[in-house]
């Protein structure tokens, strides 16, 4: 991965380096099968900006603003909500897929936007009651929890996955990394600025929160 | 429901996607005032002044027939070829480095703005050259990967190999994980005489810098 790109190229160029944020956080959550925290600050306040642009763009057509400028403006209010769209739906996919973990951890519970707990409140019932109705209430008293953890001890909802591979990209000169932290063998790997390494998501996980990295 | 990984992976059309924000020279045929953007304000557009937009700006209005674009300066027959004499010199080194979304952009201007490049098609014969020896690059350091390793240094891949390298590489990383814990389990009353074994870090070190490097 090339350190510097064209858009380091034009630095006098007034660039809102928050869409490059927006960016950054929808390919986090598309590149690992944990939930990250909602980046509130980040959707609303894109969601006010194209709420905004677009009232601009309506008011300027009935003056005299070119067409090919009112164009690309809603071209660009397009591509805008293409990644807030697209990160929401990420999340919800995720959410629905991982409905029963998310349930009892706390932690990560807490990183979801209100609206998304509350649909994952709203869809609870409705699952566990589906799953009663259709075979659950069928079965054996014993064998009827959705709690229950099977004969492996996999609990239902699980993400089985979490700590997969991942690719990181160094935003920041990470330093000396210690790369399997479950293992015998202690491994470490000095991370420079630029740099990708692909590594455990458990051992990302923390420079993503810190925003020193990020996922490709 | 689609499964999680599928329903969630980058899809090479969202890298191109992602590409289209790079900014790139044009230079307008028409005159037009600056255009304020969420992503910030460019222009003001005059005649014959070369400006700095985003591709996706640039190509909307190359399309419309409003402008010229620049090429990057790396996009010519002549740096191509550098580049491809020296991945083809450095068969057992890494990648070359190159624009993090070289293979997006150049097959973008190659589709809109050909006109605008010199010699277009000895281009693409040069990035396809390019495109085949960072591949087969690629490929013989998946082969490599003959291990458990805990990472993996992926230097100067652009984001679109990278995508591509994904799957293969993780599954493979997967199943030597998987097959090195299912030894463990089996080792695991003979602890005190592995860790007598153990390699230095430095050994361990060495061993997992080789993949790819």
């Amino acid at each position: 991965m090339q350190a510097t790109s064209t858009t380091d190229t034009f630095q006098e160029q007034d660039i809102n380096y928050d869409v490059e944020r927006l960016r950054k956080w929808l390919v986090n959550e598309k590149c690992c099968n944990d939930i990250l925290p909602y980046q509130e600050e980040l959707v609303s306040g894109f969601a006010d900006l194209c709420e905004f642009q677009q009232s601009l763009v309506e008011t300027r057509a009935e003056k005299d603003e070119l067409a090919i400028v009112r164009n690309l403006k809603e071209m660009e209010l397009e591509r805008i909500r293409y990644l807030l769209k697209e990160y929401l739906r990420t999340r919800l996919r995720k959410i629905e897929n991982a409905l029963f973990y998310l349930w009892r951890d706390k932690e990560r519970w807490s990183w979801l936007s209100a609206a998304e707990a509350e649909y994952a409140k709203q869809l609870y019932p409705l699952i566990t009651t589906h799953f009663e109705r259709s075979f659950l209430g069928k079965l054996p008293e014993k064998l009827r929890a959705l709690d229950e953890r099977d004969g492996d001890h996999h609990s239902p909802g699980n993400l089985d996955d979490l700590d997969e591979f991942v690719f990181l990209y160094a935003t920041k000169e990470m330093g000396n990394v210690t790369t399997d932290p479950s293992s015998p063998v202690t491994s470490t790997i000095f991370i420079q600025k630029g740099e990708v390494v692909c590594l455990r998501y458990s051992v990302a996980k923390h420079y993503l929160l810190d925003e020193s990295a990020c996922l490709l | 429901m689609k499964s999680l990984k599928d329903s969630q992976r980058l899809t090479c059309e969202e890298v191109e996607f992602f590409a289209e924000d790079e900014l790139i020279e044009i230079i307008p045929s028409v005159k037009l005032p600056v255009i304020n953007l969420i992503t910030g304000d460019f222009g003001p557009f005059e005649v014959g002044i070369p400006v700095t937009v985003p591709l996706w700006l640039a190509v909307s209005l190359k399309e419309t027939k409003r402008c010229r674009i620049l090429p990057p300066s790396w996009l010519t027959e002549e740096n191509i070829l550098a580049k491809v004499e020296e991945e083809r010199n450095n068969p057992n080194s890494g990648l070359v480095q190159l624009h993090r979304h070289y293979m997006e952009i150049a097959s973008k201007l190659l589709l809109v703005a050909s006109d605008d490049l010199q010699q277009p098609f000895r281009i693409r014969k040069a990035l396809e050259d390019l495109l085949d020896l960072r591949t087969s690059k690629l490929r013989k350091g998946l082969l490599n990967v003959r291990e458990r390793t805990p990472f993996v240094k992926i230097n100067r891949a652009s984001w679109m190999e990278l995508n591509s390298l994904r799957e293969p590489l993780f599954e493979v990383l997967c199943t030597f994980a998987s097959l090195d814990n299912s030894n463990e389990t089996e080792l695991t009353s003979s602890t005190q005489v592995q860790s007598q074994n153990v390699p230095s870090q430095e050994a361990q070190n060495r061993r997992t810098l080789r993949k790819y490097q």
